[in-house]
């Protein structure tokens, strides 16, 4: 049975001594670590002594190291880097008493038989007793054992002790306990007596505790490896100490020669290192053998890394079209049944290929590009779909740590024959072209001839959304390859504006018995289609293993030659490969991204799916690409990129992995004209950016919906949200002070800064109160338009002003040079800059002084008092129940407004502002905005309500996951997930990245256990662990210069390497 | 009458009274609409001496003419179950009373006890439509957004498609009223953020649900329209506002107290004919 964890003792086990060679062996365990099997070396030597033996293996993840007789556990980081994940802490009074007792045994040893015995003192939470200590008998291996075993008896006995080492054994036993060490662990190598605190015993409790049970992994799945399992001179071998109560059902295999014997329920195999050799060659062949054909990389299992959808029903196709959704910044496609069906909506999403639909008017559009996943499935003619015949199993998985998604699935057809079908499918994020398909089918219980049919062609024509078209055939079909694998063919299709974008596709089918099926390819009415026909045998499985490459005109000129030509080099690397380096980099991204909470596993899930799908969004190497409000994972909101970009993600992307996060900026940057040209066509300078964005900048808003009710609104967010522009300055602000990334400050940071701050300074109007107003706007609370005042808008535009003058400052100061050409470039005025400063210290704040709670607009406090009440449970949006006028006329919030601005601004607000304004708006707002919740459990969780927080927080997690909004059928929600990292982060961690450092301020939700989040902060990377009891804070800085950590007040310093732990008070 | 079923008979009860004639403008245009046999039951109580069937059932011979015309003893409800029974994919036609007086649902007898049968998809027909020609151009479909409301359109829905009419689906949304727990639900938004591409992906969404689960061809254009309040009253003021030729119920089976509601409201205020589909959980 293939193990998911094997434990194994090392001396004598796994190695002969500590000479050995071991690249063999590390060779079998990388290769089991990759199938996700865990593996636990025992050992009762140091860490250094094993390490050094272990260095072969690339990647350590999965691998832990017990040593000192089970007082240390060692794991290793995505680095491969050695992590210290257990130690038995010794008090004073345990080690004076171990020191005592060993003594006593060597005083009494002494006496009795006037030998030479040694102590060894310096072993952790242990002393050794050294019976032998001749040079002859100064390291014996382990197959000298039966040789040491009569030399220890035969010197003992010789001096009058006859009861040789198992009375040495009790003696220790009797000394302990008279002397009073509960529970003292004596143990015998044969060489030495030791007694200490801890065993092998220890370790395998912590490998129950620790790796089966959160994993779910039973005992009957554990494989349990030694050598010494029998008697040895009387005593119990020390492997046997591996025989907990917990690991009960757990393989027990011995490969040593047990002189004695090995106790009840353990395999004697015999043979040493040798035969432990061919028992993991065993495993790797039983993982496999499972299914002899099986998927390109080994299912995945840990829970907490899964989304699982085992149920079909067919109206939440949609919605798990879009949670399913594979991205990777270049392209998203959604996870549509390969079959197809009325039930689905298939579709691929390329990042910046937008197109506009032919009736005047319409905005700009993600494009709908062909699903590359479409396979047709005929046995025996008869068509494989779910709605014929019966669905025995069915189960999705989306495999959140690799970016893969699985599907299993059992049918019966009509016929009664039954099939087998498992696929694989993922966006390469090593190589952002790359698309990989793999199905496995097996026909269970029938011969026939199945044929399968991969197809990729024009997206069928559906409502309000605009499709690829068919462009013809690329330019040639390509025989040479791997012997075996398909031609590769490319089809084009382009948009209406004439955007192309090329598939490249060369599929292979094999069968279990060794067979390699030819395809024919066909391209009927400008689509491609790959069919293999097989006569398949009963139990006999076919692999089909499909490379797609996608290129457009965007990236090259040519993009069915550049297509062609990328699958070519793709040629000579077998599935796993590209698998395996497509896992590599996601590894690579949760290194610097996985937010780990401990107490809370739906959190822990609902953190992960949002990282998954923020990692799957963005682009480093596309600044002409931002992330729209659904992704690549759904039609709805047509792909623009509102403030979420900015504001709600753009944190996350900064904060774990700043490339992704100038990106964004960049493509602010790109857009700078037309945000100019929109500021001129109100009258004002600077930037206005766009509150709907697509490839131009321009603003893509459409202008007026009408209701299933019949009404038509308009929509004046493209006319009045003008914070978007403060929005867009504080992001780059964040960025350059987080990253220190000064060439894009100089690049294009500074440009953003000052134009947003001048297009403030020509929107705010001083007047004759002295103050500087803003009319005529909206906030994010977008139940009230046309308002004068928005705090929120007001508070962002005082800062952004407050950065504008700051920004000229620092560029005068620090890059003349930089700063007079690109004052000359933008025709900034003498003075302009610096006036600012006195514009934003003029602002109008809305600050009610008698409650420190910011007046939300001007006029807010005559509203009528909101009714949410009476209106919740909802069953239609508040606004629509209230209707629109009297929505204005209520203090009813949509979402978080002066709550954001007071997230947004934390430092800079004062704390009786910050309580009084989030307990005024908080019963207010109806959340009528998936990015409200979150803002909401942030803001509650530094304010210390961790209950208000946790229901805020459950809220935010479950927008997609639970679809409590109702609509992630068209799309997941970036903004929220970029929310919901911010509340873990921002909110319970507390943390601020400064420009001198971070602080953080822990507020642990309740049963949240231990949160631990990594941090890149200017060239470093760190990790914060907060832990709830007892409250401690510990900072490890992984790689970069030092740097400082605050907390309560304290500042620590953390060193390259170093891990610093403070309990909190 | 199960997904995939198709329409093969339309039952037409005749009581001999002018009331019940009623209804034979709407079974007869279904009827050709289904390309199904139009059958006329006339249940007596007693077999009674041969005569001119048009005579005892009120009808004209050009109302009767291409029908199959049956003569059953017996309890009239029982009687006229058991002929639906006798064939897969009968539609019942029917006047919903055919007394002098409204009764208080708004269903006599016969009517109520053929429903509560449960087994047959019945059309009712008001009492005070007359024998005017009937054309079915507009029909309305209320969905409460559940998976089994849906699904219960079944095969009438490809009929009303397939008559060319206009298929307008109507969610009513009460305010207060906790959205259906069944899985695959989808009720109206509970929030809009962006009104101006929430609108446009929630209709999408919702007719998507009700073209998939009633398997309704992708050629065939839905309508949806939101409405909120009572939903019975909200259904009937759309219909007569949209002049629907048909308004199609999904049915849970049970019409006591408290159950129902909106079907009840209908019978009685509806101002078009109103086809009642039990459901088929």
């Amino acid at each position: 049975m293939p193990a998911r964890i094997i434990a194994f003792d090392w001396d004598g086990t796994a190695v002969e001594s500590r000479r050995d060679d071991t690249t063999a062996l590390c060779d079998r365990l990388e290769r089991l670590l990759r199938m996700d099997v865990a593996i636990v070396v025992i050992t009762g030597t140091n860490f250094a002594n094993v390490a050094r033996l272990l260095e072969p293996i690339q990647g350590k993840r999965g691998l832990y190291v017990a040593t000192n007789r089970g007082s240390e556990v060692y794991g290793f980081d995505r680095a491969s880097r050695p992590v210290l994940l257990f130690r038995r802490h010794a008090s004073p009074d345990e080690e004076r008493l171990l020191t005592e007792i060993a003594d006593e045994v060597r005083r009494t040893l002494v006496s009795r038989t006037r030998l030479e015995i040694e102590l060894v003192l310096d072993r952790l939470n242990r002393r050794k007793i050294d019976l032998i200590p001749l040079p002859e008998w100064r390291d014996p291996p382990k197959a000298a054992m039966g040789d040491l075993l009569g030399a220890v008896e035969a010197r003992l006995g010789g001096a009058g002790l006859e009861g040789g080492l198992g009375e040495v054994v009790h003696l220790a036993e009797h000394v302990a306990l008279v002397k009073g060490l509960a529970d003292a662990r004596v143990t015998s190598d044969v060489k030495h007596v030791e007694v200490g605190l801890t065993d092998k015993s220890d370790t395998i409790e912590w490998m129950m505790r620790v790796l089966a049970a959160p994993a779910g992994i039973p005992a009957e799945q554990i494989l349990i490896v030694g050598d010494e399992f029998g008697a040895v001179g009387g005593l119990a071998g020390s492997d046997s100490k591996m025989m907990t109560q917990s690991a009960g059902g757990a393989t027990f295999v011995s490969v040593g020669p047990e002189p004695s014997g090995v106790p009840p329920g353990v395999v004697h195999l015999r043979g040493g290192p040798a035969r432990f050799l061919e028992l993991l060659d065993e495993q790797i062949t039983a993982h496999r053998a499972g299914d002899p054909l099986g998927l390109p990389c080994a299912a995945p299992a840990d829970p907490r890394w899964l989304i699982v959808e085992d149920v079909f029903r067919p109206v939440r196709e949609h919605e798990i079209e879009s949670l399913f959704a594979l991205s990777n910044g270049y392209l998203g496609t959604r996870a549509a049944l390969e079959e197809d069906g009325p039930e689905t909506a298939p579709a691929t999403f390329i990042a910046g290929l937008y197109d506009v639909e032919s009736s005047s008017g319409a905005c700009p559009q993600l494009a709908v590009a062909p699903d590359w996943r479409r396979l047709s499935i005929r046995i025996e003619g008869q068509e494989l779909v779910m709605d014929a015949g019966e669905i025995l199993q069915h189960e999705r998985v989306l495999d959140l740590r690799r970016g893969i998604t699985w599907r299993r699935w059992r049918h019966r057809d009509a016929s009664a024959r039954v099939t087998r079908f498992e696929s694989i499918h993922l966006a390469s994020l090593a190589d952002r072209h790359v698309l990989v398909q793999s199905v496995v089918l097996t026909p269970e219980n029938y011969f026939g001839r199945i044929e399968i049919e991969a197809r990729i062609e024009p997206p069928v024509d559906r409502p309000a959304r605009v499709e690829l078209v068919a462009a013809g055939r690329g330019p040639r079909t390509d025989d040479a390859g791997t012997p075996g694998a398909g031609p590769a063919t490319t089809v084009v299709f382009r948009t209406g504006a004439g955007a192309t974008v090329a598939f490249a596709s060369r599929g292979r089918l094999r069968t279990s018995d060794g067979r390699t099926v030819g395809a024919t390819v066909t391209t009927p009415e400008g689509s491609l289609r790959e069919t293999w026909a097989l006569e398949a045998l009963a139990d006999q499985q076919a692999r089909l293993d499909r490379l797609v490459v996608v290129h457009t005109s965007r990236d090259s000129r040519r993009p069915s030659r550049a297509a062609t030509e990328h699958l070519e080099r793709l040629a000579s690397l077998d599935t796993t490969d590209i698998v395996e380096s497509h896992r590599a980099a996601w590894e690579e991204r949760w290194r610097t991204a996985d937010v780990e909470v401990d107490g809370d596993d739906d959190a822990q899930r609902a953190l992960r799916f949002a990282g998954y799908h923020l990692i799957g969004a963005s682009n480093p190497d596309d600044p002409r690409v931002s992330v729209g409000a659904r992704a690549l994972t759904g039609p709805a909101y047509s792909g623009h990129v509102f403030w979420d970009a900015d504001v709600y993600m753009l944190p996350f992307y900064a904060l774990t992995h700043p490339a992704s996060a100038r990106a964004l900026l960049e493509y602010r940057h790109g857009t700078l004209a037309a945000a100019r040209a929109r500021a001129r066509a109100i009258g004002c300078r600077g930037a206005l950016f766009a509150w709907e964005s697509a490839d131009t900048g321009e603003e893509t808003t459409p202008g007026s919906v009408v209701t299933p009710d019949g009404r038509s609104i308009r929509i004046r967010s493209g006319e009045q949200e003008h914070h978007i522009s403060a929005d867009v300055a504080h992001a780059v602000w964040r960025y350059w002070q987080w990253t220190g990334d000064d060439d894009f400050f100089l690049e294009a940071g500074a440009e953003l800064l000052i134009e947003t701050a001048r297009f403030w300074a020509s929107r705010g109007g001083l007047e004759p109160d002295g103050s500087l107003h803003i009319r005529n706007v909206i906030g994010p609370d977008e139940y009230h338009e046309d308002v004068d005042d928005s705090a929120y808008t007001n508070g962002m535009a005082r800062w952004n002003l407050e950065r504008g003058a700051e920004t000229a400052a620092i560029l005068a100061a620090r890059w003349p040079e930089r700063w007079r050409d690109l004052g000359r470039r933008l025709e900034l005025e003498p003075g302009e800059a610096e006036s600012w400063a006195t514009l934003a210290k003029a602002m109008y704040t809305g600050l009610d002084p008698r409650t420190g709670v910011l007046e939300q607009f001007r006029g807010y406090f005559d509203l009528e008092e909101a009714e949410l009440p009476r209106v919740l449970p909802r069953s239609i949006p508040v606004d629509m129940h209230l209707g629109r006028e009297r929505t204005q006329r209520s203090k009813v919030v949509k979402q978080a407004d002066v709550v954001m601005l007071v997230h947004l601004l934390w430092e800079r607000t004062p704390a009786a502002i910050r309580e009084a304004s989030f307990r005024y708006y908080e019963p207010r707002t109806s959340h009528g905005s998936s990015l409200s919740p979150s803002i909401h459990a942030a803001v509650a969780a530094r304010l210390g309500d961790v209950d208000l927080a946790l229901a805020y927080f459950r809220q935010a997690a479950e927008i997609d996951l639970a679809d409590n909004m109702g609509n992630a059928a068209s799309g997941v929600h970036a903004g929220a997930m970029g929310g919901l990292w911010q509340a873990a982060v921002f909110g319970v961690l507390g943390l601020e990245a400064r420009a001198d450092g971070i602080a953080v301020d822990p507020k642990l939700l309740p049963g949240w256990q231990r949160l631990r989040v990594p941090v890149r902060w200017r060239g470093r990377l760190l990790r914060v662990t907060a832990g709830a009891s007892p409250r401690t804070i510990e900072v490890e800085l992984e790689t970069g210069e030092p740097m400082a950590v605050w907390h309560g007040g304290k500042k620590l310093v953390v060193g390259p390497g170093q891990r610093r732990k403070e309990a909190i008070t | 009458m199960k997904q995939g079923e198709r329409i093969t008979t339309v039952i037409a009860p005749l009581d001999g009274t002018a009331a019940a004639m009623s209804a034979m403008p709407v079974a007869r245009t279904m009827a050709t609409l289904a390309g199904a046999t139009l059958r006329l039951v006339h249940v007596v109580e007693q077999a009674e001496p041969a005569g001119r069937i048009e005579a005892r059932v009120a009808a004209g011979v050009e109302d009767l003419r291409g029908a199959v015309v049956d003569r059953l003893a017996g309890t009239p409800a029982p009687a006229i179950v058991r002929a639906a029974s006798e064939r897969e994919g009968t539609l019942i036609v029917m006047c919903a009373y055919t007394g002098p007086r409204t009764p208080p649902r708004g269903l006599g007898s016969v009517a109520e006890a053929v429903l509560l049968d449960g087994r047959h998809p019945v059309l009712l027909v008001q009492a005070t439509r007359g024998n005017r020609p009937w054309q079915l151009r507009r029909v309305l479909l209320p969905q409460d957004g559940t998976p089994t409301t849906a699904r219960a359109l079944g095969p009438s829905i490809t009929l009303t498609e397939r008559a060319g009419a206009e298929l307008v689906v109507l969610h009513v949304a009460a305010p207060g009223v906790v959205p259906s727990a069944e899985p695959g639900s989808l009720g109206a938004p509970t929030y809009q953020d962006q009104p101006q591409h929430e609108w446009p992906a929630w209709r999408r969404e919702f007719l998507h649900r009700v073209r998939c689960l009633c398997s309704l061809p992708l050629r065939a254009r839905l309508e949806l329209a939101l409405a909120q309040g009572d939903p019975g009253a909200e259904i009937v003021r759309f219909a007569a506002q949209r002049e629907a030729d048909l308004i199609v119920m999904s049915w849970r089976g049970s019409l006591e107290p408290r159950r129902a509601a909106a079907l009840k409201t209908v019978i009685i205020e509806a101002p078009c004919p109103v086809l009642v589909l039990p459901h088929q959980d």
